[in-house]
């Protein structure tokens, strides 16, 4: 039963934290940050949220300022008060009206895999709807 | 008294027929059933039943349920008999804007356009709308729209004037493409960014198509297809759910629908960011001329006309 449930970390926007964050499920950022953050979940930064450093998720929304890359599995979604520089890399995204984004953008719908760091060297992405070869199946 | 003729209309019986059609329609409208009349859609009006009335096509007189037709009174104001069809509503004609692409002026036709003068400048406009297919010479101006197919071929520096353009050629060499509400492009064209003009409302790139262009400037950008471009906007920009972007983007917003792609440089930045108070002086300047103006006023009320300098 208690797997069930899905836990939810709240940081509050009193809360400034200078280090990384690992999560597994979900959480909501409304403070300060200052390092990375990895979740393997859903992760919401508010509206007064601020983020230096790396986001690697599963999901995002955006709401608040993030200076940094962001690489999401599935969905990025920038609110209307979000404020992103950096690089952005996932297979779906949002944005609103409003946004103030600078940076690059590698959004493919037909599927992109967030194994390459932002910092390293990116996984090529496909030109096709063509699924992706496993590089153990080659040869 | 001579007795009425039948067939005869004149403007007395025109105005009654219109009368008795609209109180028809009404009491008949209070007892329709829920199942449609067929007959109603399909026979066509005489003038001796209904000479003025309107059939809308499709119409099933089934809004109006004869239990409230009766309690709630009378139904939508017949204001002026012969607008309205069985079931009350009035149809309106359609409403666009023209735009001279002589003087700029802008104004609103209500039906049919049967004056293709300006209203302002009295130059004679072209409505028809202009299909450009193998070479052309001369310049394309109308306040339709304009297809321009793979093929076409216009003179160097032609002036291309509509108020759609669809283009799926190459219009690199033309003087100026005008377009006062959309320009829509597909496969396969080529133009030349700076030669957009006119109202410049809105690109669009066609769902399905793939636009490929060394550069696009536009004030609002609608992206339904694929489009690779260094893209600049001055307004907005959105990206529909099948629509892709590639190259490089810039402007004040963006908005991307679920299901878009984007693979690009973007700079997406609103031009206040950051901005306050951008005039901090002229609140002092305003200020001083008002004074000067209360001196000049009372100085000629004093009859001293020299105290305002």
């Amino acid at each position: 039963m208690e797997a069930d449930k899905v836990s939810k970390t709240i940081i509050g926007d009193d809360i400034e934290i200078t280090g990384s964050i690992k999560c597994s499920s979900q959480i909501q950022l409304d403070g300060r940050l200052v390092g990375d953050l990895f979740c393997n979940g859903v992760a919401v930064i508010g509206k007064s949220a601020v983020v230096k450093g790396n986001i690697t998720v599963e999901a995002v929304s955006i709401n608040g300022t993030v200076q940094g890359n962001i690489t999401a599995k599935d969905r990025i979604e920038m609110k209307s008060t979000a404020r992103v520089h950096g690089d952005i890399r996932a297979k779906r995204l949002t944005v609103e009206d409003g946004v103030t984004f600078i940076g690059k953008s590698e959004v493919n719908p037909s599927g992109v895999s967030a194994e390459g760091m932002p910092g390293g060297s990116p996984a090529p992405l496909p030109q096709s709807a063509a699924p992706q070869q496993d590089p153990q199946r080659r040869g | 008294m001579s007795a009425r003729k039948s067939g005869i209309i004149d403007g007395f019986t025109s105005v009654q027929a219109v009368k008795h059609a609209a109180e028809r329609g009404r009491a008949r409208a209070r007892t329709v059933s829920a199942e449609p009349e067929p007959q109603e859609k399909t026979a066509a009006p005489t003038h001796a039943e209904n000479p003025l009335r309107v059939i809308r096509p499709g119409a099933v007189p089934t809004s109006v349920p004869p239990s409230d037709a009766g309690a709630s009174g009378p139904h939508p104001e017949p204001r002026t008999s012969g607008m309205e069809n069985v079931s009350g509503v009035r149809t309106m004609p359609s409403r666009r804007t023209v735009v001279c692409y002589v003087c700029g002026y802008s104004h609103t036709v209500t039906g049919m356009l049967r004056d293709p003068f300006c209203p302002k400048c009295k130059s004679k406009l072209k409505t028809g709308d202009v299909m450009v297919s193998g070479p052309y010479s001369g310049d394309v101006e109308t306040i339709g729209d304009v297809r321009i197919m793979s093929d076409a071929r216009f003179d160097d520096g032609a002036k291309i004037t509509g108020r759609c353009i669809f283009v799926s050629g190459d219009v690199s060499n033309t003087g100026s493409l005008n377009f006062m509400e959309k320009l829509v492009l597909r496969s396969g064209c080529k133009l030349r960014s700076g030669s957009l003009g006119g109202r410049n409302t809105e690109v669009e790139i066609a769902s399905g198509e793939s636009v490929v262009l060394d550069e696009l400037i536009c004030e609002n950008l609608l992206v339904n297809g694929h489009v690779k471009s260094s893209i600049q906007v001055s307004c907005s920009a959105s990206i529909s759910a099948g629509g892709f972007l590639e190259g490089s983007f810039s402007g004040p917003a963006l908005r991307v629908e679920d299901g878009a792609g984007l693979i690009a440089d973007v700079h997406i930045e609103r031009s206040d960011d950051g901005v306050e108070n951008p005039h901090p002086a002229r609140a002092g300047s305003v200020l001083r001329n008002a004074v000067r103006i209360i001196a000049f006023f009372l100085a000629l009320s004093l009859g001293a006309p020299s105290l305002w300098r």
